[in-house]
């Protein structure tokens, strides 16, 4: 390569993009804290009960980000996963004489399936209907408790054992404070790297964009069960400290109210940080410890908290915090008078040349396209009505028609994105037709959407690696624990997703949320996302709408150099007729769902049916 | 024989309170595409300022219960004008539900330190909650009997609102499509507003004749709420007239369980219900599946 010319820097040293390290600074900040704690434990004997009870909350906490805060599912039947690991945690003491190296293991893997149980609602509903769901969940569970006595010694409750770990027995006070440090430093580490890792990444993408997320090709609905069976595991390791602590397992203590409050810490604290699970756990524990009339207003005060942060602070007092330190920076960057845009210099070689996209590029041909009796019926009408063509691979073929006459529609067809469209699709030889989306995008189809499908509150990077999921391999487990592979494939998403970026001249907005940009980049972005996914086709869908002709056939003619370079072949409807011409090779006409011309570009426009139907006068 | 009409009516007595519920949750999610997680505690606050004012303020019975609706329709004006009206406008409906959860936790606790935590007794004139007739072996409760009563009026007084009154005109529209509904001139929050009223009112009512039958304890109306919830799903929850059909085949249901089945699985009934509705009708017993969604 050209390691010898000192300029030639890749994309990520230009845009000084952090990369993925073993350890970040957060992470020194919270071994500190934890440090802290740890050797201060039995110094404190008066607020022993409190300061356990902080570290319960932020581990539940910490389970909940990963269910509410990652992957957006809103749920109210949390505390079945503490209460299943209390009366666990009381019944391997009791009955089995056995310690805590079998409570933590039994309770994460048993709560671990009943999180894939619980998940599963989530598959069919909204979020406000999941909400409900999972609070009858909690509600009845209580209720399951109570009358499933064998299990919980029924409404009087059952007595947990002796804290032991493997036969040596220790006392409860310091020692169990130290433990439940342990466990929560466990807990912090595996949420945080979902948090930097590809599972994360995908949770917050399904949690922005579900429809957008299916289509780069992740499987929503496994991530959705997987975010409440890993959750409720890792909520349980909280319930068996619970079940330690109060050493009675009483089943009115885990009702639809406990449900409420750790929901109620989360977003108080802020749900997006594991600094908020700590906050809002230490807002909700300490809180009531400053007088007797604090504790008798508790439930008013955290009632009243959340609605006026629910007005003000959406993120919660970590968001407060974020947002005041960003605006201290941005003063103090003012007044020094520093250049607030840092121009990124120019790479001398083409992006395209660089080591990592260079190593992608293909010279076989993909997207070869085969589309037979395609039909839509929304009711009576025929959206589209019986489309058959082939695209030969590598080719760019132009979709045109009046509003409504279908291509959006087919699009959706092909993608799997509309129900009950009948046809076959075949693309590179493998029928797609009848997967789910998510599986034709991994088949190798990608696409663009019509009305902007981004991911808001993510940024520009984070879309690009959205893109490359499917290619970054290392396993969910390995990611939990932050294995040497995990960092190196990180990396290398990494480099190609900025390389990419430079190539669609989106580098210097790298760290920009999507929502923040103009119009015309959200659309690079858009199309960024689909060409990280390294499809064999690529649907465009109006990529070039709302965009000055100039602007959009600079923007065309990226994509298709990037095409080529991957040899994917480009399928695009536009309604500038002049552009669709100028990039493609062949244009296919629909008219009220119908293939009404199909030919070369001349052709088709001096087609007379064309020019009556679309073209007009 | 006289067995099962027992038990069958005990169900219908249950069935008319989740009815009640089921379709003050529909009307708001409806038109609104709002749940109101205060809807159980609000319902329950009518009911204990109903009891306030007839046992503590010696207020005719009527009387009180007319002032508890009408500050119950106060109350919720209030709430959705200081809560969820500025949430509206940012078009998520996440911290919608968040908050009207801050707003039950707020309520639930309001009501625990003014009644405190143990159970009251709401009286009614001449007792009758305690009168039973006895025909043959059927054993029928007075109070009983008005709340059945009470709860036909209430539908009744709901389809006419729906149906005959320009609010009713609106809730329908925007049921159908926000959008289209707004380019009409519809107000939304016009509309919005009288619907959370409404469904504040019906919950109101059912709180108040349910009071005798549980007891007035702080979260007494939890229960009824989440079973409301079970039977709105039953009736796929885009249905008003499917909330009340599911509220009463969940009441039947509930009542031949507990007389067959196990204690443990006649308490999970209702999350049986919702995972197996969810997994084989989503859009609900009653109504067809709804068209296609645009991407």
């Amino acid at each position: 390569m050209t390691t010898e010319n000192q300029q030639a820097q890749t994309a990520v040293e230009r845009a000084k993009i952090p990369l993925p390290r073993f350890l970040k600074k957060n992470h020194y900040f919270g071994f500190l804290g934890i440090l802290l704690v740890y050797l201060l434990a039995g110094t404190y004997s008066a607020y022993s009960l409190t300061i356990m009870s902080t570290i319960i909350f932020a581990i539940i906490g910490a389970s909940l980000i990963v269910v509410f805060g990652m992957a957006g599912q809103l749920t109210l039947g949390h505390t079945i996963f503490v209460a299943g690991g209390v009366f666990l945690s009381a019944n391997i003491t009791m009955e089995w004489s056995r310690g805590l190296e079998t409570e933590l293991p039994v309770a994460f893997a048993v709560m671990f399936i009943l999180g894939l149980i619980v998940g599963f609602p989530s598959l069919r509903v909204n979020e406000l209907y999941l909400a409900l769901a999972t609070f009858a969940v909690a509600f009845v569970g209580v209720q399951v408790l109570f009358e499933w006595e064998q299990f919980t010694g029924g409404g009087s409750g059952k007595p947990v054992g002796k804290l032991e770990f493997f036969g040596r027995e220790f006392s409860r006070g310091p020692t169990l404070v130290r433990i439940a440090l342990i466990i929560m430093l466990f807990t912090f580490w595996v949420v945080g790297n979902f948090q930097d890792g590809r599972t994360g990444r995908a949770w917050n993408a399904l949690r922005t964009s579900e429809t957008a997320a299916r289509a780069s090709g992740l499987p929503v609905a496994w991530l959705k069960i997987l975010c409440f069976a890993i959750g409720g595991g890792l909520a349980a390791l909280g319930g068996v400290l619970y079940a330690h602590t109060l050493r009675y397992a009483i089943p009115e203590n885990y009702g639809v109210n406990l449900s409420i409050i750790v929901v109620l810490a989360l977003i108080i604290g802020g749900k997006h940080r594991l600094m908020g699970a700590v906050l809002g756990a230490a807002y909700v524990k300490w809180l009531p410890e400053l007088s007797r009339d604090v504790q008798e207003y508790e439930g008013l005060i955290y009632g009243g908290t959340l609605i006026i942060l629910t007005l003000i602070a959406p993120d919660g007092l970590v968001g407060m915090f974020e947002w005041a330190a960003e605006r201290i920076k941005s003063y103090k960057k003012s007044q020094d008078g520093e250049n607030l845009e840092t121009q990124i210099a120019a790479s001398d070689t083409a992006p395209l040349k660089s080591e990592y996209l260079s190593s992608i590029g293909s010279d076989t041909s993909r997207g070869h396209l085969v589309v037979n009796n395609a039909a839509v019926a929304f009711g009576g009408v025929k959206a589209v009505d019986d489309v058959s063509f082939e695209i030969p691979a590598g080719a760019v073929t132009g979709l045109i028609g009046s509003n409504g006459a279908g291509k959006t529609t087919l699009f959706n067809a092909i993608t799997g994105h509309v129900k009950g469209a009948t046809g076959e699709f075949i693309l590179d030889g493998k029928p797609v037709s009848g997967k789910p989306i998510h599986m034709r995008a991994l088949a190798g189809i990608g696409r663009t959407f019509q009305n902007l499908n981004l991911h808001d509150d993510l940024n520009v990077l984070e879309h690009a690696l959205i893109g490359l999921d499917r290619t970054t391999n290392y396993s969910r487990i390995a990611e939990s624990f932050r294995l040497p592979w995990v960092l190196r494939e990180e990396k290398k998403a990494h480099f190609v997703a900025a390389e990419l970026l430079d190539h669609m001249d989106l580098l210097e907005y790298w760290d920009e949320k999507v929502e923040d940009l103009p119009y015309g980049l959200q659309k690079r972005v858009d199309v960024v996302r689909a060409l990280a996914s390294n499809p064999g086709i690529l649907l465009l869908d109006e990529p070039a709408a709302g965009l000055p002709t100039a602007e959009a056939l600079e923007m065309m003619q990226k994509v298709q150099e990037y095409a080529k370079h991957i040899s994917a072949g480009v399928l695009i409807i536009e309604h500038n007729v002049e552009l669709v011409a100028d990039v493609s090779e062949r244009i296919i006409v629909l008219d009220a769902g119908k293939t009404i011309a199909d030919g070369t570009p001349e052709e088709v426009t001096r087609n007379e049916q064309v020019i009556a139907a679309y073209l007009g006068t | 024989m006289v067995d099962y009409i027992q038990i069958a009516w005990q169900g219908l007595v249950s069935g008319f309170a989740y009815a009640l519920i089921g379709l003050a949750l529909v009307m708001v999610y409806k038109t609104a595409r709002i749940l109101n997680f205060a809807a159980g505690t609000m319902a329950g606050i009518s009911g204990f300022l109903a009891h306030w004012w007839a046992a503590e303020n010696d207020m005719p019975f009527a009387l009180a219960i007319i002032f508890a609706l009408i500050m119950t329709a106060v109350g919720t004006y209030v709430i959705e004008r200081l809560t969820v009206r500025p949430l509206i406008k940012l078009g998520d409906f996440l911290p919608i539900v968040i908050m009207t959860l801050g707003v039950e936790e707020l309520l639930a606790n309001v009501s625990l330190l003014w009644w405190g935590g143990s159970a009251q007794r709401y009286r009614v004139p001449g007792d009758i909650d305690r009168i039973n007739w006895i025909i043959g072996d059927f054993r029928l409760n007075a109070w009983h009997v008005v709340v059945a009563g009470t709860t036909f009026v209430t539908l009744s007084i709901v389809g006419y609102v729906i149906n005959q009154t320009e609010l009713g005109l609106g809730m329908k529209a925007f049921a159908e499509d926000q959008d289209a509904a707004k380019l009409m001139g519809v107000k939304e929050s016009t509309v919005s507003i009288w619907t959370w009223v409404l469904s504040a009112l019906v919950g109101g009512v059912t709180g108040i004749v349910y009071a005798p039958v549980l007891f007035l304890q702080q979260d007494y109306m939890n229960i009824i709420f989440i079973k409301g919830f079970v039977a709105a799903i039953l009736g796929g929850f885009l249905s008003l007239s499917g909330g009340v059909a599911g509220g009463l085949l969940l009441g039947e249901l509930e009542a031949f369980t507990i007389k067959w089945a196990p204690r443990e699985f006649a308490a999970a009934l209702p999350v049986v219900i919702v995972f197996v509705v969810l997994l084989i009708r989503p859009h609900g017993l009653f109504t067809r599946e709804k068209g296609h969604e645009r991407v």
